[in-house]
């Protein structure tokens, strides 16, 4: 009788605990809640020329807002504050928003606005390459004479393709940001923080193009970073292929991580990137 | 006695359920730590050339130094060309390459943006034989991608430099090169009206060039047998047409028939046994391939139209032409026996002579539409056809044995114009003038030479 008692509080109790166990793991990953984002329609290009200035924003965001709202108070009627709310000024500016008092005019946080612009419209020629290309494959009898640097644009001339361009894949396949932990650093990176890493990198990457099946090879690297981004050791290949397309494409991703260190990376979210998986994949880039 | 029983199995059910506990929270943690690794796709890249360092090859004496620099010369011509590799500027290399067996400075090539560094050395040895050695180091991973040596006569130090080629891009791009290979083609000389075509051979680079035949007769669609040695060609030598066997080591010459009317020289079968070729009979062509042992010919096609320009693929499975059976020239593909013709070519525009790339994914042809000639390339099932190049007059292609560059020749228009080699590759913006000393046409890859 005892004994069946003992069976069935020890039963009752592991069911207990796995449920304690399990629970708050599945309850850690809840679908992602429905929130409004606002949404600036810009180009990933622009993204990425923005993401130092957007960075230490949101570091001094705090800050700024403090003094903005003294500012606010003293500032002449001419101030609009709802400029001031859409636009993550670059850090230098919160930084002239210390003495409102003085100038409460400047302090007017409309005044941010014309740099971010600036700031905007500085990548601009990048997009403008990309569009350009397609043309290329149509207006043919324009060719010139060869120039290597033109190479970036022979993909596109597979009529189907569509143009493509490293500065604005579909929006599919942006991956979400990476998930916070639930140990109390609840940090997460950002799609322009991932971006600008992705762009980086994808500069300083060369992939052997035009080899039989090459746009099908996939390397899988894991790279591994200090605190002050560069490299903690040499990166290394996940996946295996026994063809020498591979052992290039496998060389080339190596090069490109290696070359491109170190990587401006925010210091806060250390924990997150420290060790990485990146996935090179040049399907995209054969309209594949 | 009953007790101390109980309080066992009490005992054991206790361990049971801390087991339980414990494996549930490593469960647990194992679960939420797996998933903190980031994951980025990078899916483009740069498309620019690979910026390579190349110095000239050291040598112990001043000839072999003369030497050297020849050779590295040679090297970079050829990556160059192929429009993936860019030298890295010669004057701003900060490391002087002194002894070959030595892991070269990696920072100083960094410096200056190098990602790959092909150091040589060349050594005459008292025989008079050349001894040429090289070192390929990937520069950010700090380590040899390759290294090996040639023995050579000395003469051969052209040979050395693409070989040397050959393998940097091997190991760089991971397909096979294309440099150390040969390209006959037809030379042509006098004003338009009376040329004089005789038949040339020259190394890839448009070096080495010297004439197989001595123009008394013409010549037409010189084309390579896959073992190298052999070519065949079609020459009007008294008059008619016939198909010539020619051995280029030996200079040996044999025809293998007299073909009237034919209009292109056959081409090989990939073991090299059969040739195939169209043969006129009334106002049709028809397909036949011959058994070059036996001479004896098959008919693969037989039909009221003109069927002509067979190329096979490398696998020697399928066999692709020309033929105007549905009013017009279009390219069709067939099985090696003749069975399941098919037309692949759907868009607007006649197409003519279609050659099958020897990595099999492409097949290249040419195609009017509207005034210009075009080079183009197309899936070998019909889909994603391309075009490479387009001019007044651009035919005949034909392949480099990787399958990744065309040669073919552009006729300039007015009265002093002529025919002209150039190549192109897959991503039809590399493309580069062959210089040859006069007109050139009907060009033909050889496979590589070793």
């Amino acid at each position: 009788m005892r004994r069946g008692l003992i069976i069935s509080l020890g039963l009752h109790l592991l069911i207990l605990i796995s449920a304690v166990a399990v629970f708050p793991f599945s309850s850690e990953r809840p679908p992602p809640r429905p929130t409004l984002l606002p949404v600036d329609l810009v180009s990933k290009a622009e993204f990425t020329q923005l993401k130092a200035g957007q960075r230490k924003a949101k570091d001094e965001q705090a800050k700024a807002k403090k003094k903005l709202e003294k500012a606010k108070k003293k500032a002449a009627k001419k101030s609009k504050p709802s400029k001031v709310k859409s636009v993550k000024a670059p850090a230098p500016k919160p930084k002239k928003a210390e003495n409102p008092p003085k100038k409460p005019k400047k302090t007017v946080k409309a005044k941010p606005k014309p740099k971010p612009k600036k700031k905007v419209k500085k990548p601009k020629p990048k997009p403008k390459k990309v569009a350009a290309r397609p043309k290329k494959t149509t207006a043919r009898k324009k060719k010139e004479a060869f120039n290597p640097d033109r190479i970036a644009a022979l993909l596109n001339k597979v009529p189907d393709a569509g143009p493509k361009s490293p500065a604005a894949p579909e929006p599919k396949k942006k991956p979400s940001p990476a998930k916070g932990r639930s140990d109390g650093r609840d940090l997460t990176m950002t799609f322009n923080e991932i971006d600008a890493l992705r762009t980086k990198i994808s500069q300083c990457w060369n992939p052997p193009v035009g080899g039989l099946g090459a746009d099908a090879i996939k390397v899988r690297l894991r790279m591994q970073l200090r605190p002050d981004g560069s490299l903690s050791r040499e990166p290394q290949v996940m996946n295996r292929a026994g063809s020498p397309y591979f052992q290039a494409a496998a060389d080339a991703a190596v090069r490109a991580v290696m070359a491109c260190q170190p990587y401006e990376l925010p210091a806060k979210k250390f924990a997150l990137w420290r060790d990485m998986i990146l996935n090179f994949d040049p399907r995209e880039m054969f309209g594949g | 006695m009953m007790n101390s029983s109980e309080n066992k199995s009490l005992a054991r059910i206790w361990r049971g359920v801390i087991l339980a506990l414990t494996m549930a929270v490593a469960s647990f943690w194992a679960q939420t730590g797996a998933h903190a690794q980031m994951e980025v796709d990078i899916t483009q890249g740069s498309l620019k050339p690979l910026p390579v360092a190349i110095p000239v090859f050291g040598g112990a004496s001043l000839n072999d130094q003369k030497l050297g620099a020849d050779i590295a010369g040679v090297v970079v011509a050829d990556l160059e060309r192929s429009g993936l590799f860019k030298l890295v500027d010669r004057a701003a290399y900060i490391e002087r390459i002194g002894n070959l067996s030595q892991a070269p400075r990696f920072s100083d090539w960094r410096t200056i943006n190098a990602q790959a560094l092909v150091v040589g050395r060349v050594t005459r040895e008292a025989s008079g034989r050349l001894r040429a050695e090289f070192r390929l180091w990937d520069i950010f991973a700090g380590k040899q991608l390759a290294g090996q040596q040639f023995f050579t006569q000395g003469r051969n130090w052209r040979r050395v430099g693409h070989l040397i080629a050959d393998a940097v891009y091997e190991r760089l791009t991971g397909e096979k090169g294309y440099f150390d290979t040969r390209i006959v083609y037809v030379d042509e000389t006098g004003p338009k009206n009376a040329r004089v075509k005789r038949l040339a051979i020259m190394d890839q680079d448009g070096r080495n060039l010297r004439m197989l035949t001595r123009g008394g007769a013409l010549v037409l669609t010189p084309r390579f047998s896959p073992t190298s040695q052999e070519i065949t060609y079609l020459s009007y030598e008294d008059g008619r047409p016939r198909v010539y066997l020619l051995n280029i080591e030996t200079g040996q010459k044999e025809i293998v028939g007299a073909f009237p009317n034919m209009s292109f020289a056959p081409r090989f079968s990939p073991d090299g046994k059969n040739i195939i070729m169209s043969l006129q009979q009334g106002g049709n062509a028809n397909i036949f391939m011959m058994d070059l042992q036996s001479r004896r010919t098959f008919r693969l096609t037989n039909t009221p139209a003109i069927d002509t320009a067979p190329s096979f693929s490398p696998d020697g499975r399928r066999i692709v032409f020309e033929s105007d059976r549905s009013g017009k020239q279009q390219l069709y593909v067939m099985n090696s026996d003749g069975s399941g013709q098919k037309r692949i070519s759907q868009g607007e525009g006649i197409y003519s002579t279609p050659v099958w790339s020897p990595r099999g994914d492409l097949i290249a042809f040419t195609k009017k539409r509207g005034p210009n000639f075009l080079i183009g390339v197309v899936k070998p099932d019909g889909s994603g056809e391309r075009v490479l190049t387009e001019g007044f007059h651009n035919e005949g292609p034909t392949w480099a044995p990787n399958g990744r560059v065309l040669m073919f020749f552009r006729e300039s228009p007015g009265e002093g114009g002529g025919p002209n080699l150039y190549t192109i590759d897959l991503t039809g913006y590399n493309e580069r003038a062959v210089t040859t000393p006069s007109f050139g046409s009907d060009p033909a890859w050889s496979p590589l030479i070793n």
